[in-house]
């Protein structure tokens, strides 16, 4: 672990739609989601897939990481709307 | 410091025509020299200036590193073999070689001669060809290995820049897409790095005459005002260097400020 | 169960690194691709990436400063015999990165595409499932590096982009293809 990301706040798309131990492993999104905690970012797991989704992002929170997930449907400018600028 | 390319042995060409404290930094090869050791690398500093080049290595191994320096002309194939076998012996493998030593040429095309068109593909290209080959013979016994080649974004675009510097860097990057067919089954990788308008002891002037229409131009026309300090062309060169890419082979990694993208 | 949607800004203060994965893989030939095909595929993979360049923007530009980091793929630079309207996407993704970057440069804010090559990601369980497919020996056989890049090491590509040792990087293509496209 080191600290290429510290105090850095990332939003990673798509990253919540599998699990550590998940039969065919972490996506790109996933795979980033876990690297960029272990650099000492605050990465928030965003996804339509809201129960993997969370359950991924409370792996993370157990291994001590600074995770957190927000559903997000990347194709609804509303929802983006809200997500980043209220 | 971390620990990104430990136990690792890397050469780097034209490492040595700087000193932490000179006028105009370090240029590509020093600052990657320096980020090297920083992540745990045993580096060994190459080039044609020996005074330089050895003091250089002394500053680092100040530093508590483990840099050594070793004379060598890209150019000639003799002294390859002689550095290449120094290094086996000396250190039993090379994992990580950077084809960094480069010269710029002549700008005025109908000024080239052919003794420019010759020292500028020699060095910049021909020696990044023998490193090619002499150092993937060595890598090929370990069936592992990065080579990483310094091009230029005028190995990809046209410029009013010397004719023979934009052949001999769009060379490196060709001939780096066929090493690294031609080595991947030795599991050695071959890439390029495109640096844009750097601020190195190669570019003194960016610095001396950095009020000159040209200067200023090239920093205007570089979409983040500026130029790319040689640190930055370090970092993706350890990144190339690294396991982290360990399936990135055959490509160029533009750092240039975005220049090429407009 | 409740859509959890909120503000970054009011929780984070701020947003730093925005990476575009979202993305789906729809395979077909151009006379066999439908318009509904098309939309789907577009929508997620290329408009989703849109919204997201702009409203991260518009938050990074508060703070003059930003990564934006598009998951495209190797089918954003050639053709293939399976895939047409992910290419377009694709390839849109690539060019919209470029201008992106161009635009967005006043405020310091990077942006970059990544270019996998053929990975073994839950969105190609085949590669897995059935190693000894003709099909999946075939692509095996079509990399110079012999094999299916790992899902990490796309991670890693994205972790130099994202960090600021890629301070001066914008507007370029990472290609982490293991060799495929040099050929």
């Amino acid at each position: 672990m080191t600290n290429r990301l510290d105090g850095k706040v990332a939003l990673i798309t798509g990253s919540g739609g599998a699990l550590f131990d998940s039969e065919f492993g972490l996506g790109f999104g996933g795979s980033s989601a876990f690297r960029f905690c272990q650099e000492g970012a605050t990465v928030i797991v965003s996804d339509i897939n809201d129960d993997i989704g969370q359950q991924f992002t409370e792996e993370l929170k157990e291994k001590g990481f600074n995770a957190h997930y927000k559903h997000l449907d990347t194709t609804n400018e509303t929802e983006w709307k809200k997500l980043l600028i209220g | 410091m971390t620990n990104r390319l430990e136990g690792k042995v890397a050469l780097i060409t034209g490492s040595g025509g700087a000193l932490f404290d000179s006028e105009f930094g370090l240029g590509f090869g020093g600052s990657s020299a320096f980020r090297f050791c920083q992540e745990g690398a045993t580096v060994i500093v190459s080039d044609i200036n020996d005074d330089t080049g050895q003091q250089f290595t002394e500053e680092l191994r100040e530093k508590g590193f483990n840099a050594h320096y070793k004379h060598l002309d890209t150019t000639n194939e003799t002294e390859w073999k002689k550095t290449i076998d120094w290094i086996e012996k000396d250190f039993g493998k090379l994992d990580i070689l950077v084809n960094n030593a480069g010269i710029a040429g002549r700008n005025d095309l109908f000024e080239t001669t052919e003794p420019d068109w010759d020292k500028v593909n020699d060095i910049n290209s021909k020696g990044c060809f023998l490193g090619t080959k002499l150092g993937g013979i060595l890598m090929r016994k370990n069936n592992f290995g990065s080579i990483i080649n310094i091009a230029s974004m005028f190995g990809i675009i046209g410029s009013k820049a010397s004719l023979p510097y934009h052949a001999s860097k769009g060379a490196v990057i060709s001939m780096s897409k066929a090493a690294a067919i031609q080595l991947a089954p030795y599991k050695i990788r071959v890439n390029s790095v495109c640096p844009g308008f750097a601020a190195t002891p190669l570019n003194p002037f960016f610095r001396t005459e950095s009020e000159s229409s040209i200067v200023v131009g090239r920093k205007e026309e570089t979409p983040l005002k500026g130029f790319v300090p040689a640190d930055q062309i370090a970092w993706g060169i350890v990144y190339l260097a690294s396991d982290e890419s360990e399936w990135v082979t055959g490509t160029e990694l533009v750092i240039d400020g975005g220049y090429t993208a407009q | 169960m409740e859509k959890t949607i909120d503000w970054i800004e009011k929780d984070f203060g701020k947003l730093d690194i925005l990476v575009n994965n979202a993305g789906i893989a729809i395979r077909g030939h151009v006379l066999d691709t439908n318009e509904s095909d098309w939309d789907k595929v577009n929508d997620i993979n290329s408009k989703g990436y849109f919204l997201g360049t702009k409203f991260a923007g518009k938050l990074m530009q508060k703070n003059n400063f930003g990564s934006i980091i598009n998951i495209a793929s190797i089918y954003a630079i050639v053709g293939g015999t399976l895939s047409f309207g992910y290419a377009a996407s694709k390839g849109a993704v690539r060019l919209m990165s470029k201008a992106a970057a161009i635009q967005l440069a006043p405020y310091k804010i990077r942006v970059n595409t990544i270019c996998p090559g053929f990975a073994a990601t839950p969105i190609n369980k085949h590669y897995r499932l059935t190693p000894n497919a003709p099909e999946v020996v075939s692509i095996r056989e079509s990399i110079p590096l012999k094999g299916f890049i790992p899902a990490d090491q796309i991670a890693w590509g994205v972790v130099y982009l994202a960090s600021d040792e890629s301070e001066w990087v914008t507007g370029t293509d990472l290609l982490i293809d293991a060799g495929w496209i040099a050929q």
